[in-house]
């Protein structure tokens, strides 16, 4: 049925001309279907055309309103009849047609209390019947127009836009926008002309409200809308004015846009709509706000100076010399910072002489005080307002020309709600909100600027067809050499915006209950302003992406990789900064080394060396120990490793790790009464341990080490009683382990705080034989791992720090456990003392003098 | 036909999901969870100040399939989210009474 009306969308012809040429086929379907129905007889009625069907702006399916215009209403009945013979084959067609009848004094009366039916009245057009009432109509309405009136109905006309606005949204930047009713769409466009009607009927002069440019700029962005609407419509098949993406690659290819290399056609097509409803928006904005002003609607503050460039009139921002702006093209950014610091708008004239200042984007580009003037803009509270404004006048690209490429894009994927141009600036509007909720997190931000900047810029890189934070990093780079910053905060922005997606990311495909997580996060991020920059910037990103980029379970993970890389930069390996860097330089010197040997034989376990060992461990030494793990396959293989450098004695075991293994090693060098300097544990990620013992042989020309490795092969099969071999160890009498002082106690600590992931056991106390094997057997006793141990002696101190955690890799949690730990770690030692005073309390015997 | 809900830790969501693929799994909901197990909260330093965390991130797959692949679908679950440390999840094994393809009406095992 629909088919049948035969609309044709020329692809050529414009929205306009396609509406009137539907409007042409209704009217002439609709006369002759009048003098048919009413013809002579009923004399005296005339068919007007209201609203969209009145301005000539239909649509296939749109609602045609029309008012039969009466002399009486005695003859009604007769007329209803009449009228539903002409709306039936209408209907039929897909036209919601409605009608009234009213006399002229009863159209007048409903204009007064219903707004929609004034509106319509405007576009009232006659149709045809009697020309007589039509003229009358005419005439009544523009009798009744009074300033007093007007201003009436402007005010109701406000009040609606507002409300329509707050209920369709944003038409410039969501991404299935309404084409008629939302910001920027068809309506705010009536808005405009039916205010401009009516304002024109007055009899009262009123200052100019709207330059030319603005009505040519918004009739031809109407005019373009109007075609896809017209075309929406069609492909719906209904009256239907949302365009959702799923429309919106046909109406591309209807309204013949074409792709290129980098952009799809509907995203081409998609820019140039929300480009044409950003035009529209910011026009009905600029004028509606005059309108109100000029008819005393809105309260104003008082004029006043602001500066020697600026002044307040009338609430709103203009030059004091407009010829200035020519010479000093920076006092254009200077209007809008003073936008964002006071609550004004701009005058029509100070927003047509910047659009006409426009040749002069080239100084403006180029002045430093342009430069600095928009940084501040940036991150002031009102940034977004500001941003947002500078995008409508058309400023922002002129500026930062990289910009232009994102203006009204379109990201086609689930997640977001907006624009690329819109997203950027509500991503700075999100980090404007951080700074307000995390004043902590923005301490560790000395270098706003860069941050500020980095948001504003971080997808820059959209629309090249490359990974957009890649190209991004480097268009942002160069726009901050250009804004002068420094080099060190160029390198920030670079740094951030190549970052920008990468913590996200990781913080829901990695274990963040892995040490090596945090770690390999923190060496990454260098400083805790850089981890802190990308941190805020990640959420503000999430958070400006709409409902679906953020909530609670991404803000758990984000917040926990963040929390544990910064307590690793402040507690962990990279406390000390300089470790940030010396890790670096043992990489480097380790990729060095490893070329260097024939066939990169060690390349394969790199994946498994923990930052914290290639950080504590000679280069050579790291290299000798990945040739001894090569060696190593099941579990009771064990490599043993002696080197004698001066006086003492280096030992490396490695071996799979295992619940008990530092106590067997240190037990046996008990039993050999090897005195232990220094002792280092890491655990490898693949499973392995290395342990490497300084120790002092018990006399000069030692040299039973066949011995010893023989004894560690032994226990790692099991067929070793260590606990009973030691007991009958005695401590020899020429052994410089001196008898400890019974006045120092140990002291323990168990440190749940200093990291995330292990739970430290700190035992400074006084070493004696066999002490180390008995402490480190009470925590394996306790269904502890011992992942990592750093042992040192300063002079008869020792120095013991544990990195355990349970069997389920979990910390001690429990304090009553943790104290237990601590009471039995405190007996053994003051047990293993006693033993060294009376040798005999443990039932040992004396071993024979070597 | 079984529902089987599984809770698992979000960063092996990649690998579960292309485990089951392989074995030709190919549709499932995912959600995005917070909750407790024997993982209770544990404790964190954040911000300087230690806290509690007791709703810890998940995420929950809901698989629809013939009983008879009951035993694939817990295998590969089993082995593509273990880690071995706490916290690993759980899988629930539902009866389930009917599936329906809104789009063609089919029922049953046809509409799984």
């Amino acid at each position: 049925m629909y088919m049948a009306m035969n609309f044709t969308s020329g692809r050529m012809i414009t929205g306009a001309a396609q509406s009137e040429s539907l409007t042409q086929r209704i009217d002439e379907e609709i006369k002759s279907l009048f003098y048919e129905h009413f013809g002579d007889r009923l004399p005296g009625c005339t068919l007007i055309a209201l609203g969209g069907y009145g301005r000539r702006d239909l649509c296939p399916y749109s609602d045609l309103d029309l008012l039969l215009l009466v002399e009486r209403r005695t003859t009604r009945k007769e007329i209803t009849a009449a009228i539903e013979d002409i709306l039936y084959p209408l209907w039929d067609k897909g036209f919601n047609a409605s009608y009234s009848v009213r006399t002229v004094k009863e159209t007048l009366h409903d204009a007064k209390d219903d707004f929609f039916f004034r509106t319509s009245l405007i576009d009232a057009r006659y149709i045809c019947g009697s020309d007589l009432l039509a003229t009358k109509l005419t005439h009544v309405l523009e009798k009744k127009i009074s300033l007093r009136n007007t201003r009436k109905f402007v005010s109701d006309l406000l009040s609606h836009t507002h409300k329509r606005h707050a209920k369709f949204g944003d038409t410039s930047y969501i991404l299935e926008p309404d084409l008629k009713e939302g910001h920027g769409g068809l309506r705010d466009y009536q808005t405009v002309m039916w205010a401009m009607k009516v304002i024109s009927q007055t009899k009262n002069k009123l200052p100019d409200l709207i330059t030319p440019m603005d009505i040519h700029e918004l009739g031809v962005a109407h005019d373009f809308i109007l075609k896809i609407r017209y075309l929406l419509h069609e492909i719906s098949g209904r009256k239907n004015d949302r365009m959702y993406l799923e429309f919106q690659e046909v109406l591309a290819k209807e309204m013949v846009f074409s792709g290129s290399d980098v952009e799809t056609s509907v995203e081409t097509f998609m820019k140039q709509f929300h480009r044409q409803a950003l035009t529209i928006k910011s026009i009905t904005d600029s004028f509606l706000f005059s309108l109100a002003h000029t008819l005393n609607l809105t309260k104003s503050p008082a004029d006043r100076v602001i500066d020697e460039h600026f002044k307040l009139t009338a609430g709103q921002l203009t030059f004091t010399n407009p010829g200035e702006v020519r010479r000093s093209p920076y006092l254009i950014m200077r209007a809008f910072e003073h936008l964002a610091a006071g609550d004004y708008t701009f005058s029509p004239s100070a927003r047509f002489l910047i659009r006409k200042s426009f040749d002069l984007a080239e100084d403006l580009r180029n002045s430093s005080q342009a430069h600095e003037t928009f940084l501040r803009i940036l991150s002031m509270k009102k940034s977004a307002k500001i941003l947002t404004c500078m995008l409508e006048t058309g400023l922002l690209e002129l500026f930062i020309p990289e910009f232009e490429k994102i203006k009204g894009r379109t990201i086609f994927d689930l997640y977001h709600t907006y624009t690329v141009d819109l997203h950027s600036i509500q991503t700075v509007a999100e980090l404007n909100a951080l700074e307000e909720s995390e004043p902590e997190i923005f301490s560790r931000v000395n270098d706003r600027n860069a941050l500020y900047l980095s948001a504003f810029l971080h997808d820059i890189g959209k629309g090249y067809g490359l990974k957009h934070e890649i190209v991004g990093a480097d268009i942002a780079g160069s726009i901050s050499t250009r804004f002068d910053l420094s080099g060190d905060s160029v390198d920030l922005v670079r740094f951030l915006i190549h970052n920008h997606i990468v913590m996200a990311d990781l913080a829901t495909k990695l274990d963040l209950t892995e040490e090596r997580v945090a770690v390999e996060f923190a060496r990454k991020m260098k400083d805790p302003q850089r981890l802190s920059m990308l941190y805020l910037l990640t959420v503000a990103d999430s958070k400006a992406t709409g409902p679906l980029g953020w909530n609670e379970w991404k803000e758990a993970l984000l917040s926990e990789l963040y929390a544990k890389a910064l307590h690793v930069m402040e507690k962990g390996i990279f406390k000390d900064p300089a470790n940030t860097q010396l890790l670096e330089r043992k990489w480097e010197q380790l990729m060095r080394e490893i070329a260097r040997k024939p066939g990169h034989r060690h390349a394969r376990p790199l994946w498994a060396l923990p930052q914290a060992y290639i950080l504590y461990s000679d280069t050579p030494d790291i290299i000798r120990h990945m040739d001894l793990r090569s060696r190593i396959d099941g579990p009771e293989d064990i490599e043993v490793d002696v080197t004698l450098k001066d006086k003492h004695v280096t030992l490396t075991i490695i071996t799979r790790d295992r619940p008990g293994l530092f106590s067997m090693l240190t037990g046996i060098l008990a039993m050999n009464h090897l005195e232990i300097i220094s002792a280092k544990v890491f655990t490898w990620l693949d499973g392995v341990a290395v342990d490497v013992f300084k120790v002092i042989p018990p006399w000069p020309d030692f040299s039973e080490w066949h011995k010893i490795t023989a004894q560690f092969k032994k226990a790692t099969t099991g067929n070793m009683d260590i606990r009973a071999r030691l007991a009958s160890t005695k401590a020899l009498k020429n052994n410089d382990q001196n008898a400890p002082n019974a006045t120092q106690k140990a002291s323990i600590t168990i440190d749940n705080e200093t990291s995330d992931f292990f739970t430290l056991v700190e035992i400074r106390a006084q070493n004696s034989l066999g002490m180390l094997y008995h402490v480190s057997r009470t925590i394996t006793g306790f269904g502890l791992d011992i992942h990592r141990a750093f042992v040192s002696r300063n002079g008869d101190l020792g120095s013991n720090v544990f990195y355990v955690v349970d069997a389920l890799g979990e910390k001690i949690e429990d304090e009553q456990r943790r104290l237990k730990l601590s009471a039995d770690i405190q007996r053994v030692i003051d047990d293993s003392w006693k033993r060294e005073e009376n040798p005999l309390h443990d039932g040992g015997q004396e071993i024979p003098a070597p | 036909m079984k529902k089987i809900e599984a809770i698992i830790k979000p960063f092996k969501l990649d690998e579960v999901k292309e485990q089951l693929h392989s074995k030709g799994i190919t549709g499932m909901t995912i959600t995005e969870v917070k909750g407790f197990g024997r993982q209770k909260g544990h404790r964190e330093i954040y911000r300087g100040a230690e806290y509690t965390v007791d709703l810890i991130p998940k995420i929950k797959l809901e698989i629809v399939v013939a009983a008879d692949m009951i035993d694939t679908v817990v295998d590969v679950i089993m082995k593509a989210a273990r880690t071995g440390k706490i916290g690993d999840g759980k899988i629930f094994i539902l009866p389930l009474e009917e599936v329906i393809r809104i789009r063609t009406g089919e029922s049953g095992k046809e509409a799984i």
